[in-house]
């Protein structure tokens, strides 16, 4: 998890005691793999868990708390300051 | 060797997981992928049934007909309010008809993070046996 994209990445090994490497079907897919997904909230990045389960990946992604709002103090200007 | 029936239509296997508790819902059913090579152990069968633990899942062979059905709980929480949704949750099912030089009785499977695993192991071929020809 960096800078509000989640990164995710694995890799599956062919079967390696297969005879000749010869298959009588191949359906699964093996390999590396990545996929990246941007996260459309505040995160707290440092408590991101995850637990991988007969398969499934599940990843937890907590809010971060929302920000109070900040007030900035506007002073008026000098008559002549232009921009 | 090791083929598919051609239909599926095994009333008795196919209406197995609509049965289930919570009736009112439809559950969807898979074909799960497969690899089927030979090894030194015998054939190998290997299927994607990820959410399938070893309580969900069954495996039975009847007469020369191995059926796989893998039953999967949802891990969304009902009261959920999905955001993005790319992944259906659904049950898995899959049939073969073994050879007859599939050894039966020492077939052994396992289940790994989602991966099934079938090891079936070759009958030992039968010993040549001489038959004694008798005169009358």
């Amino acid at each position: 998890m960096a800078n509000g994209i989640l990164t995710l990445r694995g890799k599956r090994a062919a079967p390696t005691n297969a005879i000749d490497d010869q298959f009588r079907r191949h359906e699964r897919i093996w390999g590396a793999w990545e996929r990246s997904i941007a996260v459309p909230e505040r995160i707290r990045e440092d408590e991101v868990r995850a637990d991988f389960q007969n398969g499934i990946l599940k990843v937890h992604l907590p809010k971060a708390p929302e920000t109070r709002p900040r007030q900035i103090q506007v002073i008026a200007g000098s008559v002549e300051g232009g921009m | 060797m090791m083929d598919e029936p051609q239909s599926t239509g095994n009333s008795d296997i196919e209406n197995l997981p609509n049965e289930s508790q919570d009736g009112a819902k439809e559950r969807v059913i898979f074909t799960p992928p497969v690899d089927i090579y030979d090894s030194p152990e015998g054939l190998v069968l290997l299927a994607d049934l990820p959410g399938v633990s070893t309580g969900t899942m069954e495996l039975q062979i009847q007469d020369n007909k191995l059926t796989l059905l893998g039953r999967c709980q949802s891990v969304i929480p009902p009261e959920a309010r999905l955001l993005h949704k790319e992944y259906d949750e659904g049950d898995f099912l899959r049939s073969f008809i073994l050879s007859e030089d599939v050894d039966h009785e020492r077939i052994t499977a396992r289940l790994n993070n989602g991966v099934l695993e079938v090891v079936l192991p070759r009958a030992p071929r039968a010993a040549p046996r001489k038959i004694e020809v008798k005169s009358e």
